[in-house]
């Protein structure tokens, strides 16, 4: 079963990719605000199918580039992508560009993201 | 650049050296003075009529100067050292003006005229805290010489040095010359320093404002989804409307920081120098 994984400190965005991931491409979809608890999720769950990764998770907090050096590390090989709402100029951006997956800057349309997660999980497109 | 920045360019005139240099120079002047009228004083032994004060007083007063400037040497002034100086200075032209005439009495063609005031013209441009009193001093120096050169009987103009008193006005244009340039050199350091600090400041408030817009690009994304999820996807939830207003909420938090950044602009453009956003 296909499953999308959302790491992001901001609590409203969390609720609403969920929702639209849901709802819109009727994929489940799990949440953390956390690092430490999207470990969790993601240990708990079969293995995920998409990993969705907000960079900067708050002052003095792990990052979404130690989650995916954490997933990588755990044998995960599906895609991930981070979705940042810092420019190209911040550091930890420009760490992250270095990883060689994607980085998309927020904010970002509903339809444009929609089609990303849809390719990414191999979903048919909806009838125009 | 704006009226404001161009109402507190610093003009020549106003150009100050720093205020540790300045202490530094005024102090040298004072211990100049004192060391230089016991040298004066034990120059005078030959002349048994010449009167002691003038020296000694201007000795005193240079000693009475390096005491001040060790007092107020954490809370030294531009006006004060330019104030202590020109005293300085002037005790110099009085020991020399009251002095003159004995050596040129005595020792007649063998006195060459005016030396100390000419010495005391060229390290002016050297040690005078400000241009105004630099110049002041540079012109009491030679303006006291010229005077007195033409006090003496002029039987006696004829047998001393050859040149005078135009070599006090040379004297004192030159040192007028080297006053200018070290005041403009000054002025020009004060300027890069000033743009370099402008430039910094610059680079601050841009950073600052790029943390701003990433900042409100989260909440812009919540309003994106939001209305997304209602208009496209017909979802019409509770939760999504108290996300709009919490993504608003945050946008007008940024919004009031932006304005404190703008005050900043504003405060340093009316003068009050860069500030950190």
């Amino acid at each position: 079963m296909r499953w999308v994984a959302y790491l992001d400190d901001n609590e409203m965005l969390r609720q609403l990719v969920q929702e639209l991931v849901e709802s819109v491409l009727g994929v489940r979809c799990l949440t953390a605000g956390t690092l430490d608890d999207f470990k969790n999720i993601i240990l708990s769950e079969p293995p995920v199918s998409l990993a969705i990764l907000d960079i900067n998770l708050g002052v003095a907090q792990p990052t979404g580039i130690d989650a995916f050096h954490w997933l990588r590390a755990q044998g995960m090989q599906e895609p991930i992508f981070f979705l940042t709402g810092y420019s190209e100029s911040d550091p930890l951006v420009k760490d992250a560009g270095k990883l060689g997956v994607p980085i998309f800057e927020k904010p970002m349309q509903t339809k444009i993201f929609l089609e990303r997660l849809r390719e990414s999980l191999k979903l048919s497109s909806p009838p125009l | 650049m704006t009226r404001n920045q161009k109402n507190h360019k610093e003009s020549l005139w106003n150009t100050k050296a720093s205020l540790q240099s300045v202490w530094v120079c005024v102090m040298v002047s004072g211990f100049l003075n004192m060391t230089g009228m016991l040298f004066e004083l034990w120059l005078e032994r030959p002349i048994p009529e010449i009167p002691f004060y003038p020296a000694a007083l201007s000795s005193a007063y240079g000693a009475l100067v390096i005491l001040i400037l060790y007092l107020r040497r954490h809370s030294i002034s531009i006006p004060l050292a330019a104030y202590l100086y020109m005293s300085n200075a002037a005790f110099v032209i009085f020991a020399f003006y009251q002095t003159n005439p004995y050596f040129l009495a005595h020792f007649a063609e063998r006195w060459v005229p005016f030396q100390g005031n000419k010495l005391g013209t060229l390290l002016t441009p050297l040690l005078a805290p400000s241009l105004p009193s630099g110049l002041i001093v540079v012109a009491a120096y030679s303006i006291v010489s010229v005077i007195q050169f033409y006090s003496f009987p002029e039987a006696l103009q004829q047998k001393i040095a050859y040149g005078e008193p135009s070599l006090s006005i040379v004297f004192g244009l030159a040192a007028c010359l080297m006053l200018f340039f070290r005041f403009r050199r000054t002025q020009i350091e004060h300027r890069m320093i000033k743009a370099e600090a402008e430039a910094e400041a610059v680079k601050r408030w841009a950073h600052a404002l790029v943390h701003l817009r990433d900042l409100t690009n989260t909440p812009l994304q919540v309003i994106e989804f939001s209305t997304a999820l209602m208009r496209d996807h017909q979802v019409y939830d509770p939760k999504i409307f108290s996300n709009i207003e919490g993504a608003m909420r945050e946008l007008r938090i940024i919004d009031a920081k932006l304005g404190t950044l703008y005050q900043s602009f504003e405060a340093a453009e009316a003068g009050e120098g860069p500030r950190e956003a």
